[in-house]
């Protein structure tokens, strides 16, 4: 419906980056380096504030780059940036992309982690109109990631062995795959 | 040694030159390879955006043309892109441009070519690649190459209204060496 909020949640709101400010909590976050490898940087490390400002600018979406948003993510009512969720690699001639959401800590991902996720497959499927998406994980958080997003209603569609080496061993890659036809049949049933 | 790594039977792998637009420039009107190169809308790239290409040299990406060997012609090209280094894992990419060169052993040897490359140049662990649904001659070679399917993004693709899945395949050192020492 054209009249459902996409950007207010129960607990949660996504809203633009305030760089400057924004800047200092992913730093923060980034000391762990489960949070800083999903900014791409390679290899993983800890950013200092201008490199995480530098990331921010990068996810401050251009108008021109239809293949890529993200939203900071924050509590109602408190201004602190708590995580980002992303909708990238969109290929509009096929109808799919992939869909993150990065906490700074684990506390918040568990406390908002499925709000946060749910509003993100509302914005992928409702305005993007997008027929599937994936999301992608690494073996380290698989029981993690399997929690999160198979209770969303994704598959696990694929297994690439060895793909990523961290934490002194190598680690599958994990890729979930979600249709708009199995979101939408979970919709009706709640 | 760099015989061994770069010439096979009926193929070598040729660094690319800048002439060589011209035969991109004509694979580029082959509306059916293009569909089965990449998932991009296909186009028609200028011969000079092709040649900046070609000049482009980058320290992530290893590429080459393929040649027969048996008249030197250019019959289609490939590539590695190593995405992490501390991860020794690299993505794969092949295309026969000249159609008359397609199910005859020349595109599986020269991925055999690039793959012995990324093992024993570049000490990769793993190979990886993905490649269409209704691409299955390309996936049966990938095969004999040693290649496994280890899953499939259902119903990625969509083509002239029909959707398939994007195969995803994997290769490990370990499993590339035991089929290797067969073949020496």
């Amino acid at each position: 419906m054209i009249s459902t909020p996409l950007f207010t949640g129960q607990n949660l709101i996504l809203t633009p980056f305030n760089i400057e400010k924004d800047a200092q909590a992913v730093s923060n976050w980034s000391y762990d380096l489960t949070v800083a490898r999903q900014f791409g940087r390679n290899p993983a490390r800890p950013m200092n504030e201008a490199s995480a400002k530098k990331v921010l600018e990068d996810h401050t979406r251009k108008p021109e780059n239809t293949a890529f948003f993200a939203f900071g993510i924050r509590i109602k009512d408190k201004k602190k940036l708590v995580g980002i969720l992303r909708l990238r690699y969109i290929a509009w001639n096929h109808g799919a992309g992939e869909i993150d959401v990065i906490f700074g800590n684990p506390e918040h991902r568990q406390q908002c982690g499925s709000e946060a996720l749910a509003m993100g497959l509302v914005y992928a499927f409702e305005e993007l109109n997008l027929h599937r998406l994936n999301t992608r994980a690494i073996g380290e958080n698989e029981q993690d990631a399997i929690s999160l997003f198979e209770t969303a209603g994704f598959t696990l569609e694929i297994r690439q062995r060895e793909a990523l080496f961290n934490s002194g061993r190598f680690w599958d890659g994990l890729i979930f795959g979600l249709f708009r036809s199995e979101w939408l049949e979970r919709q009706e049933a709640h | 040694m760099e015989d061994k790594i770069y010439k096979g039977k009926l193929v070598r792998l040729a660094i690319q030159q800048k002439d060589n637009v011209k035969a991109y420039e004509r694979w580029n009107l082959d509306s059916e390879y293009a569909r089965l190169a990449d998932s991009d809308p296909s186009y028609l790239w200028s011969r000079q955006q092709m040649a900046e290409w070609i000049d482009k040299e980058e320290d992530c990406q290893v590429s080459f043309n393929i040649r027969t060997l048996a008249d030197d012609k250019l019959i289609g090209g490939v590539g590695l892109w190593i995405s992490d280094w501390a991860s020794r894992n690299a993505w794969v990419g092949i295309g026969i441009g000249e159609r008359e060169y397609w199910g005859k052993g020349y595109g599986t040897e020269a991925m055999r070519l690039i793959v012995r490359f990324g093992f024993r140049e570049l000490n990769l662990n793993r190979i990886s690649l993905d490649v269409f649904g209704y691409n299955e001659r390309a996936v049966r070679s990938y095969e004999k190459v040693g290649f496994k399917v280890e899953g499939r993004m259902r119903e990625w693709i969509n083509r002239a209204g029909v959707r398939s899945d994007l195969i995803y395949m994997g290769l490990l050192r370990r499993e590339w060496e035991a089929v290797e020492e067969n073949l020496e």
